[in-house]
């Protein structure tokens, strides 16, 4: 089933509360995994790492290696790595600040290639945080709430085709691309033909969801000079299956629908943010006063 | 007596409980605080007014039997979900398959509704005042539905009883296995009270109606696209 929402404020603010309470209210939606995808400034002299290693007694002896990767593609560290200060968690969670002269994707095989890390996002703006369980006890392992910036997604899982792990959980990056990031309702049924014509042309997948194609398929269509609506746009005819899906970029939010409207989705606006949601219920968390909604149908694609 | 629900304070299992309760006495509860809560009015069974102030969620007065529901917001998707009686109005637009399966009673939709109104309707009325989306009363097996404003294609897909009234020019297309013909004088009677009823502003008499085509059905609502293995991995 999942449940799916974004946020975009008029000014920087609290978005992670907002996505929080977002989140909390789609529990009933799916808990086994949450996460979000947050938008903060834009840091030009850098860019920002989110990452997993799977050992935390051994995360020292990690990190070094992960410099040693680094620097090795020519980047370096641009501030001390920090990580989730959990107790008695096997895992650790980190953020690490990097060089932007770097080759994102030489960087992040690298990093997968020594074993146990998952690289979940890299962007000047964004950093992707996911974990398993519900809202709550992913904001408060990870400081959700305290989280400003100007927009984010967010996306909690029942898993129906892949495990529960946090490497399944959403929001997607679009590896290598930085700064996008997706959470998506739905099933792509022609995902195994789609994942061999992209990974033909070079790129690399971290999971086999089918989440994290679309997104790495609109970054691709971008770069091959479509806009962001053109490629939103052209995933309707190309991807198969039933999905609603919040793609996001350093610039706003798109939604794309497909072309039987499966999956819900409906959006609010007021003069200090726009919100969406697969639910009314979540939006209500934001917005409590009683606005005008928009929801919508077949084939459909929108940019706030 | 006038009973004040607040749905900040109660949980939706409660909420049902307390409508329950108030059933066949004449009473009238008013929902505060709805914030399109699910489940709202669930399996009440009985005469009983009920006012939501504000949107209601998914399933609103799913399986009820009795009650006048007036929503004065939203209603999420699946709302009167297997209906057997009462009445459902709602002020503002409601989601994706209303009425699914509603077994009687009416719903009344002063906005627009979105796809698959009335999927597999076998009674009662189902009235959207606005546009409504694809795929309304997609396998529908009786009852009426009455659409006023414009209305999405594939209308009627493999419905096999009841019709689906419209205004001439307003479909976008039609399902498999309908046809369209011109109101019966009964009809145009019987839409004519419906309005009235409902203070809708409208001329029956220039409506038509979908039904389903007599014989055999023969459906292919989804035509598939298989292709050799060969050609498919090219």
């Amino acid at each position: 089933m999942c449940g799916i929402g974004g946020v975009k404020l008029t000014q920087p603010g609290p978005i992670g509360q907002e996505l929080v309470q977002m989140m909390t209210a789609l529990r009933h939606r799916g808990a086994d995994s949450t996460g979000f995808a947050l938008y903060g400034p834009w840091r030009e002299d850098r860019l920002i790492a989110r990452l997993r290693a799977a050992e935390r007694e051994k995360l020292d002896v990690t990190l070094n290696e992960i410099e040693a990767e680094l620097q090795k593609a020519g980047g370096q560290f641009a501030g001390p790595p920090a990580w989730d200060k959990t107790e008695r968690a096997k895992d650790a969670f980190v953020r690490l600040e990097v060089s932007p002269n770097i080759d994102v994707e030489r960087v992040t095989s690298a990093w997968i290639a020594l074993g146990g890390i998952e690289v979940h996002s890299f962007g000047h703006s964004l950093e992707i945080v996911k974990d398993v369980g519900d809202a709550q006890t992913v904001a408060v392992r990870h400081g959700i709430r305290e989280f400003n910036g100007t927009h984010g997604l967010g996306h909690c899982r029942l898993a129906t085709e892949t495990e529960v792990d946090v490497a399944h959980g959403h929001p997607f990056w679009a590896r290598p691309f930085p700064d996008v990031a997706i959470v998506h309702n739905g099933q792509i049924t022609n995902y195994y033909k789609s994942r061999r014509l992209l990974e033909q042309d070079g790129y690399h997948f971290s999971s086999d969801n089918d989440s994290e194609l679309i997104s790495v398929f609109i970054a691709d269509r971008m770069k091959h000079g479509q806009t962001f609506e053109e490629a939103l746009r052209y995933s309707i005819g190309a991807l198969d299956g039933v999905f609603t899906y919040l793609l996001s970029i350093p610039a706003g939010i798109g939604l794309a629908k497909d072309r039987l409207a499966i999956k819900p989705m409906i959006s609010a606006t007021s003069d200090k943010l726009t919100v969406m949601a697969t639910e009314e219920q979540a939006i209500r968390q934001v917005l409590r006063e009683e606005v005008e909604t928009a929801s919508y149908g077949q084939s459909e694609v929108v940019i706030w | 007596m006038v009973e004040e629900l607040d749905l900040e304070q109660i949980g939706e299992k409660e909420l049902n409980t307390r409508l329950q309760a108030l059933v066949n006495g004449g009473h009238k509860a008013i929902l505060r605080n709805p914030r399109a809560r699910h489940n709202i009015a669930v399996n009440i069974s009985g005469s009983l007014e009920i006012e939501v102030q504000g949107s209601a969620g998914f399933y609103c007065c799913g399986f009820m039997n009795g009650p006048t529901v007036t929503v004065a917001g939203y209603v999420g998707w699946y709302a009167a979900d297997n209906m057997l009686g009462g009445k459902l109005i709602v002020l503002k637009d409601a989601g994706s398959n209303l009425a699914p399966s509603m077994i009687g009673g009416a719903v009344l939709v002063r906005g627009s509704a979105g796809s698959r109104a009335g999927y597999g309707l076998k009674g009662g009325t189902v009235v959207v005042c606005g546009d409504a989306g694809m795929l309304t009363g997609q396998q529908m097996l009786g009852g009426r539905i009455v659409l006023l404003g414009k209305v999405g294609g594939q209308t009627g897909e493999s419905m096999c009883g009841g019709a689906i009234f419209y205004r001439r020019g307003a479909l976008a297309g039609m399902g498999n296995n309908v046809r369209a013909r011109s109101l019966k004088a009964a009809e145009v009677e019987s839409l004519a009270v419906l309005f009235a009823e409902g203070d809708i502003q409208a001329d029956p008499n220039e409506f038509e109606c979908l039904e389903p085509k007599p014989g055999k059905q023969k459906s292919q609502p989804f035509k598939s696209e298989l292709v050799a293995r060969e050609e498919a991995f090219s």
